[in-house]
């Protein structure tokens, strides 16, 4: 089979999974630009004009970005370890995967066991006397924060340690016997090559944080509404779907927002990094 | 064998096509397919109504359990899968609004004379859209645990402070149907004069712990006492109850409950006409919805129907006495201004 031939016949798929996706897209913007057939930005203006639609969005953004913050804390660590583990490594990592065969409802809801007023922590409190009503763990942002955390902490884990498994051990040992100290060699070695395995973490995060809609609803109190679940009230309840398509397309151009400078970053970044290895 | 080119494209083409039909051909062998809640509504279904229809004429009833039959039959509208499903008042109303529904004639479902016509879900001209199977009551469940069924004597008393952080509330999307309702009618107002309502709704909201979004989490906050009481379904209840866990009790308070009625419809355009027309109008009979209440306490709206003495015993009154204490609202002004008001709640609860 001739190159040419070979090369398109790889792509097809992936040519008909962005055609798919691109005629989904062209579909959602163009019913939430229309109103009885005209060309028409009512459902954007009446979306702005709420106020509390505006805040809902602020807030999808608030808890969408702490998500990331708490899951690159939580998640760099772990891949480091994982990375640097002489033992049988894929055990490890079928630990970090191993939530992924639960479904996200029961995950979820499994918090309500724990944090609930009637849970583990608030029972344990109440029995030591530490608490005489139940203290408010969940039902609020921080429960909506914990439990996309919990959710997501596996794409930032495995998007970090795809990245973490190609620096070679021997780059820190050969900084280390420069004379670096250890901390000094993980800021100047590690986490700079690490950095695009990071941001890819982020952007994957960030942006299914942005959408979530099972955990918010589960865990999130009177007023802590997130636009996934909005869109999720007017798909499944009002069959609105051209309000639908303007909230996805706020919540798209908006995410965009955070996710388009973040790669051009990395492609900087990784473009600098692989002069610097020329060099 | 080897096969060309276009033998392997025709062969992936007729396979496409043939896994694309199993639906429509389902629709059209002679079963009627009937769109259900899941759960215990889907049980209901099928012991209470399609296996005894089966047993009786030979006709099949395949109960499908889906999330939401009217989001089925919007999905499918103009191409209907499902002879009939099952939805809220609200939703039937919205459904024929929108000229999605078969109707019928009187001469065509006879049985539904035996159900009071305050319950039909009938068009301008007169027609039937839908047969009442039965209905359930909104109430107050009280898990009695954690404060007692005297202490909810009224409506009024889920806005009382005292509940700060111990009641429980569904999503707007209910509140803006069921809970607004009554506490308007509470306040002395009803479905037309929400004001007081909604001043009532406000208070309660400040007390309530979490908004829940299945009945499965609504259930389990009241069995576990996360909350000590909400607006909830008798049937919900009733199930409780029936489980064991019967610490949980509904509550109609002095201003009344409200009465839930439910529908069952067929899409327009919709196969089989008579075999659909022959299936509502055994639903719209006695005696499925006789056994339909022994399983899962939805109250009978037909008429004839006549409760046991072990079920006038667990609900504590006759249907009859029952019927007297639920408020019956306009549902039609309600499904019209369902969306106003759920953005009105909306507001209203971002604002507390």
């Amino acid at each position: 089979m001739p190159k040419f031939s070979r090369s398109v016949l790889l792509l097809a798929p992936s040519a008909l999974l962005m055609g798919v996706f691109l005629i989904g897209l062209i579909g959602l913007i163009t019913s939430s630009l229309s109103i009885d057939g005209q060309l028409d930005l009512g459902h954007y203006t009446a979306i702005l004009n709420r106020p509390d639609y505006v805040e809902m969005l602020g807030r999808t953004l608030r808890i969408a970005a702490l998500t990331t913050f708490f899951s690159v804390l939580l998640g760099f660590p772990t891949a480091y370890y994982v990375a640097r583990y002489r033992g049988n490594r894929n055990f490890l990592l079928l630990l970090i995967i191993f939530p992924w065969l639960v479904s996200i409802v029961v995950r979820s809801y499994g918090w309500v066991v724990i944090l609930g007023p009637r849970g583990l922590i608030n029972g344990f409190a109440s029995w030591v006397g530490l608490a005489d009503r139940p203290m408010k763990l969940m039902y609020n942002d921080f429960g909506v924060i914990l439990g996309l955390v919990h959710v997501l902490l596996p794409f930032m884990i495995i998007a970090i340690l795809s990245v973490m498994l190609q620096i070679p051990r021997s780059m820190e040992e050969a900084s280390m016997s420069l004379g670096g100290r250890p901390a000094h060699s993980f800021r100047t070695v590690v986490l700079p090559l690490a950095l695009p395995g990071i941001l890819t973490g982020i952007t994957l995060v960030y942006l299914m944080a942005t959408g979530a809609i099972v955990t918010p609803l589960l865990l999130g109190g009177l007023g802590d509404t997130m636009l996934g679940t909005e869109i999720f009230q007017e798909v499944m309840h009002f069959f609105d779907y051209p309000k639908a398509a303007a909230l996805a397309t706020v919540l798209l151009i908006t995410a965009l927002g955070v996710v388009l400078p973040i790669q051009i970053f990395e492609r900087w970044l990784v473009r600098r990094l692989s002069d610097g290895a020329g060099q | 064998m080897k096969l060309t080119r276009r033998q392997s494209i025709l062969g992936a083409m007729g396979t496409a096509t043939a896994l694309s039909q199993p639906s429509r051909l389902m629709a059209q062998s002679g079963q009627l397919l009937h769109a259900s809640w899941g759960g215990g509504v889907g049980d209901t279904w099928t012991e209470a109504f399609a296996k005894p229809y089966a047993e009786e004429t030979g006709t099949a009833v395949r109960i499908v359990e889906v999330p939401n039959p009217e989001a089925q039959f919007r999905a499918q509208a103009g191409n209907p899968q499902y002879h009939t499903g099952i939805g809220t008042f609200v939703q039937g109303v919205n459904m024929m609004r929108d000229d999605m529904l078969e109707t019928f004639s009187i001469d065509e479902l006879p049985a539904m004379k035996e159900i009071d016509e305050k319950y039909w879900l009938k068009t301008k001209d007169g027609r039937l859209a839908g047969i009442t199977p039965y209905f359930a009551y909104y109430g107050i469940a009280v898990n009695t645990n954690e404060a007692s069924v005297g202490e909810f004597k009224s409506w009024k008393n889920l806005a009382d402070e005292k509940w700060a952080g111990r009641l429980g509330m569904t999503r707007p999307i209910y509140l803006s149907t069921y809970d607004l309702t009554i506490l308007s009618k509470a306040a002395g107002g009803d479905e037309f004069n929400t004001e007081g309502g909604l001043d009532l709704l406000e208070g309660m909201a400040r007390n309530v712990l979490n908004v829940s979004n299945s009945l499965a989490q609504q259930n389990t906050m009241l069995e576990r006492g996360e909350v000590a009481a909400m607006p909830f379904y008798s049937v919900r209840v009733w199930s409780l109850n029936e489980a064991g866990v019967d610490y949980v009790r509904i509550v109609i308070p002095e201003e009344g409950a409200l009465l839930l009625p439910y529908v069952v419809v067929a899409p327009k355009g919709v196969a089989d006409r008579e075999m659909v027309a022959n299936w509502l109008n055994y639903i719209a009979g006695a005696a499925p919805q006789e056994r339909g209440m022994a399983i899962s306490g939805y109250i009978p709206a037909n008429s004839k129907a006549e409760a046991t003495d072990e079920i006038t015993a667990k609900l504590g009154m006759s249907y009859s006495d029952l019927r007297a204490k639920l408020y019956q609202p306009d549902w039609g002004h309600i499904a019209e201004h369902q969306k106003d008001t759920v953005a009105t709640i909306d507001q209203m609860l971002a604002n507390l």
